[in-house]
């Protein structure tokens, strides 16, 4: 193929912009260049200088000095082959620069692809930190507003039981619970749901759902001890600082897309609800061991909650889907257990069965 | 691979169409949307790609199409064919103010590299591609950005521009400086580079911005009077609906939060 001329273009040094069509081939140690229009040049191998030049370097420019000037030929990459083939050290220097470019313009191109995610990984990482130092300065006060505001908007979305059997029986369990100087109020909601939370502040919700389901005063105990482990811990303040900062961060970021930004805290809430609930079953334990409530109430109602998961899935309390699966609770609890076996438990005074019938029935 | 070859002429001054002539069973493709008018006999279809033979089987069409739309255009291009028994003519006009580029590629080499969204139409068998500007800088600062058109073949391709039209063959080693956005095609001889304006005085207040785009022959260029996205800017500059400042549009640094959203999900 080395015998098949080479199609370029030719410039003389007069200064014609135009340039000429020409043939090129190897002759011995020459160039013969074969303008369309004029005579043949033979022009030797040791007087050419070649470099890669044009869009992407994807031109060769082989330049020779003569009479009047300096001569030049353009020739497209795609056509070198046989040329350098022939000659390969005069075209060494040019190819080199047309890895170069290749190479720079991969390295930019990952980078302009890497450097967002990096950007959005950063963000995820420094808000836990940073939220938690935050936490940690906000006064107790301020901690007891925020759980006002929370309390109000409960008052808004469901009636809460004011007097009766359940709500004093719930009062009997928190007090057992609650820690010599601890300031923990506890509020029955009439609610259907299985669900029940705990705001900044030691304000802790139960939905009537969730006691009309309970089998005894030591279940809902079980549950109580986890709420008040998340006060505790001042778990919901900080997943109420974390997604205020991360949507404070994507906003600024990325502007007015609120839908991101949303998306973004949801994520960052998930992986925070699944660690601190682990956290909190445990504290949890810890505490009912510490007031004499039989554990197994903890575990019971788990196992209630799995069985009526497993029964309507409709039913699952939209609260607990952020939560671990329940059955994967119910085996660290198991293990927990075993491990620190109880002490002898005090039962709690209270006829469960009276406290149930007491309550509206809502179920759903 | 043999092009059509076509028989073309422009119409208007500033606001131009071209008339293409096609003999029977020749073919022009043109850009989705273009198309102006059309005589009878000539068959429309719209296909995915850009119907150069080299986009054989399904990978290579989608690919195609692929790139045409990193260039901003639709993934489809509609063939023209003449089915007719004589010549007929199909019409295809600019989108905006300008000129129309009649381009024959076979005597500039075969390739030439032009803004992406300048195409307009071609003799069937040309080929619609993209180049990426793999110069960094001339793509961050060029203001072509770094995605091009890459056109290949021997007939006859039209792409338009913006404002009034200026054709230079440039003589080896001349150098032009060249607003940045200007550049609407070249030949791949042609050096494309930036340039800092040098002086900071210039530059902020000069109204040219920090570069300029240089080229550097052997070679043909082409640029343009006035960018699109100049005379864009001025007409909304212009427009008492966008005057009234705020709306909708704007996105502070704070833009979507307040205090509900702050204490919106706490359950």
């Amino acid at each position: 193929m080395n015998d098949a001329p080479v199609p370029a273009r030719y410039y003389p040094p007069s200064g014609d912009a135009h340039g000429h069509p020409a043939l090129l081939r190897w002759e011995g140690g020459h160039l013969l260049v074969a303008p369309e229009d004029s005579d043949q040049l033979r022009i030797s191998a040791a007087s050419l200088r070649a470099e890669a030049r044009g869009f992407n370097h994807s031109q060769w420019a082989i330049a020779w000095p003569g009479e009047g000037g300096e001569h030049l030929l353009i020739v497209a990459d795609a056509a070198i082959a046989p040329l350098r083939a022939t000659a390969p050290a005069l075209f060494a220097t040019g190819t080199h620069a047309q890895r170069k470019t290749h190479r720079r313009f991969g390295l930019g191109v990952t980078a302009l692809i890497l450097l967002p995610l990096l950007l959005i990984a950063g963000i995820f990482l420094a808000v836990e930190p940073l939220a938690d130092r935050v936490v940690e300065h906000i006064p107790p006060s301020i901690e007891k507003q925020i759980g006002e505001a929370v309390l109000a908007r409960t008052r808004l979305d469901s009636k809460l039981i004011e007097q009766g059997p359940a709500l004093d029986a719930l009062q009997l369990i928190g007090k057992r619970l609650a820690r010599p100087g601890e300031d923990l109020r506890f509020y029955l909601a009439e609610r259907p749901d299985i669900n029940a939370f705990a705001a900044p502040g030691g304000v802790v919700v139960v939905y009537s759902g969730l006691m009309k389901q309970a089998d005894s005063a030591e279940d809902v105990a079980g549950v109580l001890a986890h709420e008040i482990a998340h006060v505790e811990l001042r778990h919901s303040l900080r997943q109420i600082v974390r997604s205020a900062g991360l949507r404070v961060i994507v906003s600024a970021l990325f502007g007015d897309y609120g839908a991101l930004g949303s998306w973004g805290a949801q994520l960052g809430e998930l992986k925070f609800s699944r660690d601190a609930e682990r956290e909190a079953d445990a504290r949890g334990l810890q505490r009912l061991a510490e007031a004499h409530i039989d554990p197994q109430g903890m575990l019971r109602f788990f196992e209630t909650l799995a069985r009526s998961e497993n029964g309507a899935a409709a039913a699952v309390p939209t609260v607990f889907s952020t939560h671990p699966a329940t059955a994967e609770r119910i085996e660290r609890l198991r293990e927990a257990l075993a491990s620190h076996p109880a002490g002898t438990p005090q039962p709690i005074p209270v006829d469960w069965q009276a406290v149930r019938q007491a309550l509206p029935d809502t179920r759903p | 691979m043999a092009m059509d070859v076509v028989d073309y002429e422009i119409f208007g001054n500033e606001m131009q169409y071209v008339e293409v002539e096609l003999d029977p069973g020749e073919a022009a493709v043109g850009e989705a949307g273009v198309m102006m008018y059309m005589q009878d006999g000539i068959q429309m279809d719209t296909i995915f790609g850009d119907g150069s033979a080299q986009q054989s089987g399904l990978f290579g069409k989608l690919l195609g199409a692929g790139k045409r739309l990193l260039t901003g255009e639709s993934l489809f291009t509609t063939i023209y064919h003449n089915e007719g028994s004589g010549k007929r003519r199909v019409a295809f006009a600019a989108p905006y103010p300008g000129k129309i580029v009649p381009v024959d590629l076979s005597t500039i080499g075969g390739t030439l590299i032009c803004q992406k969204d300048s195409f307009l139409a071609a003799a069937k068998g040309v080929s619609l591609g993209i180049a990426f500007q793999k110069k960094i800088g001339v793509g961050l600062f060029g203001g072509e950005g770094f995605i091009m058109q890459k056109l290949d073949g021997d007939g006859m391709a039209f792409i338009h521009a913006g404002g009034t039209l200026l054709e230079k063959t440039l003589a080896p080693g001349e150098t032009l400086r060249v607003d940045t956005g200007c550049v609407v095609a070249f030949q791949p001889s042609v050096d494309f580079d930036i340039q800092y304006a040098g002086k900071i005085k210039t530059a902020l207040f000069g109204g040219e911005g920090l570069f300029f785009a240089t080229l550097t022959g052997p070679g043909k260029v082409w640029l343009q009077s006035l960018p699109l996205s100049r005379m864009a800017d001025r007409i909304v500059m212009a427009s008492r609906v966008v005057q009234g400042g705020g709306g909708k549009e704007s996105t502070s640094l704070l833009g979507g939060i307040g205090l509900g959203s702050l204490l919106g999900d706490d359950d």
